[in-house]
């Protein structure tokens, strides 16, 4: 900026843009972990008389994908999604839900096509709040241009 | 059309070049700020880092991208509060009363007695006179009522030209 009020800052603008940018992918990430802990979860809290070490390896399964998902969450408190970002991971979330209500069927029968059913439409509510916040700012986006 | 504006909608979109452009259009105003406040460029580093943390966090639900100005500035002030909390807590907060609408201030004065000055008085003249906002913007920054803002605008350039009478520091007026 070429003004004499202001001195050029020692952290420079482009540090700044390099950590600021958000993080899709920790969207992506978090759901794919809580979709694997549900689903082994699951399998483990409804199959009978398993060996020790199984309860143990499904054990471990769980804890690493709920620790993924803690972990995308406190990222994503950092750096929030935008709108477009928001459409992405609903859609994800959509996916991912699905896959989870499916394996929930198999796996846990009426209880757990109940809670598949909550998942989904849970998902598809986040998609549908997504999608018309972002139709909401492309029109004021269009609005300030042609303003 | 307001620029920052349309740059504000098109980061709450998820346009990447514009969160690179919003933060290369304020950063040099948002550090300049912080540095003359904080006093020295290492603090302003870390305040502007903060301060463009939460803005990040927060522009998802900025509803008024025009007020984009008085918001970036309210929280970087509270970034800086944290730190010289015990120095803002020091003056005791004046009635508003009648004062003159502020008159331009020799930017060469300005700029050579704002360190001298105690916080609260800086803090006014470098959002009014070096951020050219607007008196109600500045209110809303400082939280405080526009009269009040115009009160302490009044006492700052006196205690400006007081500190620059006593530097042996003579402008024009």
């Amino acid at each position: 900026m070429n003004d004499d009020r202001f001195e050029e800052p020692t952290l420079p603008a482009e540090t700044v843009v390099r950590r600021l940018t958000p993080k899709l992918r920790y969207a992506a990430l978090g759901l794919a972990g809580l979709t694997v802990a549900v689903l082994v979860g699951t399998l483990w809290a409804t199959e009978p008389a398993l060996p020790a070490r199984t309860h143990v390896a499904f054990g471990g399964v769980v804890a690493m994908g709920l620790g993924w998902a803690v972990f995308a969450a406190w990222a994503l408190t950092r750096a929030p999604l935008f709108a477009r970002d928001r459409v992405v991971a609903a859609t994800l979330a959509l996916g991912f839900s699905a896959v989870t209500a499916i394996g929930l069927a198999i796996t846990a029968k009426i209880t757990g096509v109940a809670v598949g059913l909550v998942l989904v439409a849970a998902a598809g509510v986040l998609l549908v709040n997504a999608r018309r916040t972002r139709a909401d700012l492309l029109r004021r986006k269009e609005e300030l241009e042609n303003g | 059309m307001d620029p920052t504006a349309l740059l504000v909608v098109r980061c709450q979109l998820g346009e990447r070049d514009a969160l690179a452009e919003l933060v290369r259009t304020w950063h040099t105003q948002l550090w300049n700020y912080a540095r003359r406040m904080a006093g020295d460029a290492e603090t302003a580093d870390e305040l502007t880092q903060e301060t463009w943390v939460a803005v990040l966090r927060g522009l998802p639900k900025l509803r008024e991208p025009e007020r984009f100005a008085p918001w970036l500035f309210t929280i970087a002030r509270r970034s800086l509060m944290n730190r010289l909390r015990a120095q803002y807590a020091q003056p005791p907060d004046e009635a508003p009363e009648e004062v003159p609408e502020p008159d331009p201030l020799d930017r060469i004065e300005l700029l050579n007695g704002l360190k001298g000055l105690p916080l609260v008085e800086r803090e006014v003249l470098v959002l009014f006179h070096v951020h050219d906002l607007s008196l109600q913007e500045c209110a809303e920054v400082i939280r405080v009522p526009a009269g009040t803002v115009k009160s302490r605008l009044f006492r700052a350039r006196r205690m400006l030209r007081e500190h620059l009478v006593e530097r042996g520091f003579h402008g024009e007026r």
